[in-house]
């Protein structure tokens, strides 16, 4: 990668994720008596625990080697339910004063509440009571209660309560880490970020729910400042690509090198979506209905029902506006929603004629010889 | 006289064919893998070069596909989907669907009029609709492999299988011969529960007609069989099916060999 | 040994079967699917067909007609790993070999989360594949094991708008006093039905729990009607008879047994007559109890509402689920409890391990996982489930052995 911004930025961001255990004492040491709180994916409005003083820390699983987990939960469900409960009962999440999840699916409402019956003893466990649907007109209201609610709750483990000019330094922090995080992808569909690989896009992206988000922003801010100098990323190799199915379980590095190595250029993707959707949460009024309603306004997920903002209109959308030749689905093992939106949007895909393939995976890549045949197998039918 | 070699490397046998500017089939070897994917290669290289006096130095493109295809120093590497396809498009130019039986894994390709791959879907995480499966179950039933599919086809009454994991299957079967089944029913009802998970791969791409068959299983007529009832039309069965993969891998090594000299494809005459 | 048949149980299949007959044919209803435990209510109330398309994938299931219809789902891409209850929908509506040759086409879709999100996912594509309109209820999960005042707001509004879709789809103005006669005969049938099930605690039962399975289909699928307050009425004053004779259905019953989670319709019958041989009985299924209610004729939505959220497990925490579970089986004097470990339901089973070891810490009573799935044939195994029943019940007789010396 010949630009030098963005290797920094890049390494600044691996460096935290290799050992988050070592940024999050460093954080607490510098604001004594300041709470961590976990949360899962696919969002949480993590304004409300920034307002609260508190670190919002994203839990997003790992490789881990699940035992302990399967006194808990069947195996036959998501990995990612699985490891982040080892990583819950090895203590490797001890240092969480909390835990907040989003009723997402099934999976996650009742490990949630797993976690509540056998995990309370540890940190606190809540739920940020999101709709699944958003298209009621109810929604807002009902999920501004629903945050003041969880705002309360969080108010109480902080020892102290979130006030309004709080939530809304929050959500302006907040606000301008998802519209530098689309900057990125924008910049990253130019010859200059075309060299980026979805690996190194998961590591910037997941960085981002694990930094302070003033650290965080300064950190893009000083990428986007520096980068305008860099030369062109020089002849653009690969097949154009739009990857969906990433906002929740993530792939393993390796397994998202295997893209470009089999001769895939990635163009656009749904990585972290869930937490970047909301894009920008008005400033006026009450902070909590702001909230909500850009939630209700965002895009549909595999795992969020709008009826009238079908998922497939939001992949040809991203392959229209990277122009790319094909499109990968990649579905977590086990996951019922990603399962039930395949089908259907294969049916859309071939309607446009636009080439698709799908794969599974979990989070421990296991023998990636399979997968680099079939993603260079998908790209020779492109070429 | 330039040459064009394609070259298998499975993760038992190696497979090399070799094809002339014109596009025929000119020669082709077998030779087992051993421990190293380059050395495999040129003695089947050398081997299949030799039959046909020609020399190395007449080799105007490689191509190598299969399990070990990037250790064996070739031109070009591509996937053996797309060298199935294209070497079955050659043998059978009519060919829309092919369905490869493997030992470790199975693929469906749906293949255009020029040989190339349309769609294609694979399974390789479940041992159940692979030769794999077979030779679990032949084992259990006490029958060699070899013989099982003829034996399936003595059956009248076939005993239906219902699992869909090896672990269970085998103990299914155990549990019918236990309970006094005949072992021609068995046969038979694992031949069908396993055309049965075949064909349904097949559908994700679509059958369409004419339908080819490769890979090892194919020389289980019992498969074969189970497999044509399914799907209401006989398949095609190659005699040279075991070098499908060696041979399109030839045939697109002349094609990126023309593709960059800038000449025209001429199609060959397939006898 | 032979039992007496349950006379109700003609009843019910008569009305399930003119149900079944008439849904669909009368080109002034309109055609409504439903998920299971939504408050159709709404829809009966506007002169709508209500159909649930899991209970018809349950009998589907109790036919052996599952691993067909899902060869067809699976062949068409549906994964393995999805409910297989909208996989054998899915084969129906793709053609396959249905019961009554299939479900009539609906004119609009009343989906409710209350039982899990998974409805959600599944009858959006059915939305898609007959073009029509999908009403939702999102009932959020109760975390704390109650609901919260702005979840009930929510849903009652949510009520309030499916009300105004059901108007548009119907042509007609929406009665609210029918949805009050509807919601009166849906608790009217639902206080018979809950009387039902506790005679059924009786020692000796009364009935065993497939007599029981056998009439649930009113109290699912025929909401707010007249022919479910009769059915569950003859039930209650039969059962009522048999109680007063102490009649037991299942004989000696040396066993007590309860079962959780949704059965394995298509080899339940076969389970039970398992059992028996060792004189061990079904007397109840926690399943049963999805369908209590305490719905109220004048404030119908906000008891809906109240109802429909808080009245299933799979919506509570699973604190509040262990709670009624151990509540459920203490109620039956149960020796043991057989908890289904169903594959492809995550709504069900996921906190079931923390469930079966609960109940053996606060009951005393050996607790069995049996793996299966309600309509997928292939997750199970016969031979691997019925030993594991045999071994349960032998720990049930050294758990009483161990009584026996230590009294």
């Amino acid at each position: 990668m010949s630009n030098e911004a963005f290797s920094s930025l890049l390494q600044r961001c691996s460096e935290a994720l290799a050992d988050r255990r070592s940024y999050i004492e460093t954080w607490k040491a510098r604001r004594p008596g300041a709470k961590v709180v976990g949360y899962f994916p696919t969002y949480v409005p993590t304004e409300l625990v920034i307002a609260a003083g508190a670190l919002p820390v994203g839990m997003w699983g790992g490789p881990v080697a699940v035992s302990r987990a399967n006194a808990y939960i069947q195996q036959y469900t998501c990995s990612i339910v699985r490891s982040t409960t080892e990583y819950a009962l090895k203590g490797t999440f001890d240092i969480l004063d909390a835990a907040l999840f989003p009723p997402i699916c099934d999976a996650v409402k009742l490990v949630s509440s797993i976690w509540n019956l056998d995990f309370s003893d540890r940190f606190l466990v809540d739920m940020v009571n999101l709709p699944e649907r958003l298209d009621s007109t109810a929604s807002v209201e009902y999920l501004g209660a629903e945050l003041q609610r969880v705002g309360d709750t969080l108010a109480g483990l902080c020892g102290q309560p979130i006030t309004d000019a709080a939530l809304r330094a929050a959500i302006t922090s907040c606000n301008r880490m998802r519209s530098l995080q689309e900057e990125l992808y924008r910049w990253r569909r130019t010859a200059a970020g075309a060299g980026v690989s979805l690996a190194q896009m998961q590591t910037v992206l997941q960085a981002g729910t694990l930094f302070d988000s003033d650290e965080y922003v300064a950190l893009l801010e000083a990428f986007f400042a520096a980068s305008g100098l860099a030369t062109s990323a020089g002849k653009v190799r690969g097949l154009p690509v739009v990857v969906t199915g990433l906002p929740c379980q993530q792939p393993h590095a390796s397994f998202l090198d295997v893209f470009e190595s089999s001769g895939l250029r990635v163009v656009n993707d749904d990585l972290f979506l869930g937490m970047r959707a909301c894009g920008q949460i008005a400033m006026d009024g009450d902070p909590y209905a702001n909230i909500a309603r850009a939630f209700t306004e965002s895009v549909a997920l595999a795992t969020r029902y709008h009826s009238q903002r079908p998922r497939h209109e939001f992949v040809l959308e991203q392959v229209r506006a990277a122009k790319a030749k094909g499109v990968v689905l990649l579905i977590p093992k086990f996951c019922e929603a990603e399962w039930f939106d395949l089908r259907y949007l294969k049916e859309q895909l071939a309607q446009q004629s636009i080439p698709c393939i799908s794969l599974d995976f979990e989070e421990d890549p296991g023998s990636l010889g399979a997968v680099q045949t079939r993603l260079e197998a998908f790209a020779e039918t492109l070429a | 006289m330039n040459f064009f070699v394609g070259v298998d490397i499975g993760s038992t046998a190696t497979k090399c064919a070799i094809v002339d500017s014109a596009g025929n089939l000119v020669s082709s070897t077998v030779v087992a893998t051993g421990a190293r994917a380059i050395v495999a290669k040129t003695a089947a290289l050398a081997e299949a070069l030799r039959q046909i006096d020609a020399g190395p130095e007449q080799v105007a493109f490689q191509v190598a596909t299969g399990y070990g295809r990037k250790r064996a120093e070739a031109d070009g590497e591509v996937t053996e989907i797309s060298c199935h396809a294209r070497g079955a498009s050659y043998l059978y130019p009519g060919t829309r669907t092919i369905v490869d039986i493997g030992g470790q894994d199975t693929k469906a390709i749906r293949v255009a009029a020029n040989g190339k791959v349309e769609t294609f879907a694979m399974n390789d995480k479940c041992a159940a609709g692979t030769g794999r499966f077979l030779e679990v179950m032949a084992r259990a039933l006490e029958v060699d492999l070899e013989d099982l599919g003829a034996l399936s086809m003595r059956s009248q009454a076939p005993q239906a299988i219902s699992s869909f994991c090896t672990v269970f299957g085998e103990s299914e079967v155990v549990s019918h011969l236990a309970s006094g089944v005949e072992v021609e029913d068995i046969a038979l009802g694992l031949h069908e529960a396993i055309a049965g998970r075949v064909v349904g791969l097949m559908r994700r791409v679509g059958i369409e007609s004419e339908v080819t068959m490769s890979g090892g299983v194919s020389r289980n007529i019992g498969m074969r069989q189970a497999i044509e009832k399914l799907i209401g039309c006989t398949m095609n069965i190659s005699p040279q099916s075991q070098l499908m993969g060696a041979l399109g891998a030839a045939l697109i090594a002349r094609d990126r060999w023309l593709a960059a000299e800038g000449h025209q494809r001429e199609d060959a005459n397939v006898q | 040994m032979t039992t007496k048949i349950l006379k109700t149980t003609a009843l019910t299949q008569s009305v399930m079967r003119d149900y079944y007959a008439s849904a669909g044919k009368t080109t002034c209803r309109k055609v409504a699917w439903a998920t299971a435990i939504m408050p159709a209510e709404i829809a009966t109330a506007a002169g709508m067909d209500v159909i649930f398309p899991e209970s018809y994938s349950a009998s589907c299931s109790g036919k052996n007609l599952g691993a067909q219809l899902i060869d067809i789902a699976e062949a068409a891409g549906q994964s393995q790993e999805t409910c297989s209850y909208t996989r054998a929908e899915l084969g129906v509506r793709l053609g396959g070999p249905g019961l009554y040759g299939g479900l009539p086409r609906p004119d609009v879709l009343l989906c409710c989360t209350s039982s899990c999100t998974t409805v959600l996912k599944w009858f959006a594509d059915v939305a898609r594949h007959f073009n029509c309109e999908m009403i939702v209820i999102d009932m959020p999960f109760n975390f704390s094991g109650k609901i919260t005042e702005h979840s009930q707001r929510y849903i009652v509004k949510q009520l309030q708008e499916a009300i105004r879709r059901i108007e548009a789809v119907t042509g007609e103005p929406y009665d609210m006093e029918k949805l009050s006669q509807a919601v009166a005969l849906s608790q009217e049938a639902g206080d018979y039905y809950k009387k039902c099930l506790e005679l059924g605690t009786t020692k000796p039962a009364p009935m065993t729990t497939i007599d029981i399975l056998t009439n649930l289909a009113p109290i699912t699928c025929m909401r707010g009607t007249q022919a479910a307050v009769d059915v569950y009425k003859s039930l209650y004053e039969e059962l009522s008879e048999r109680v007063a004779e102490g009649y037991a259905a299942a004989g000696e019953e040396r066993y007590r047994i309860v079962w959780d989670n949704i059965p394995f319709w298509f080899a339940l019958g076969k389970t039970v007559r398992f059992l028996s041989e060792f004189g061990a009985v079904l007397v109840g299924a926690t399943y049963l109890y999805h369908w209590v209610r305490e719905l109220d004729p004048k404030a119908p939505l906000e008891t809906l509402a109240r109802e429909f959220a808080t009245s299933i497990t799979l919506n509570q925490s699973v604190a509040h689920k262990i709670d009624k579970i151990a509540a459920i089986v203490k109620s039956y004097q149960a020796d043991g409890l057989i908890i289904h470990a169903n594959r492809s339901c995550k709504a069900d089973s996921l906190g079931a391990l923390d469930l079966q070891r609960e109940i053996t810490k606060r009951l005393g009573i050996p607790v069995v996982m049996v793996d299966g799935d309600h309509t997928d044939p292939r997750a199970y195994s016969e031979g691997v489930v019925q030993t594991r029943i045999q071994a349960f019940l032998e720990a049930i007789d050294a758990a009483r052995e161990s009584a026996a010396t230590a009294a």
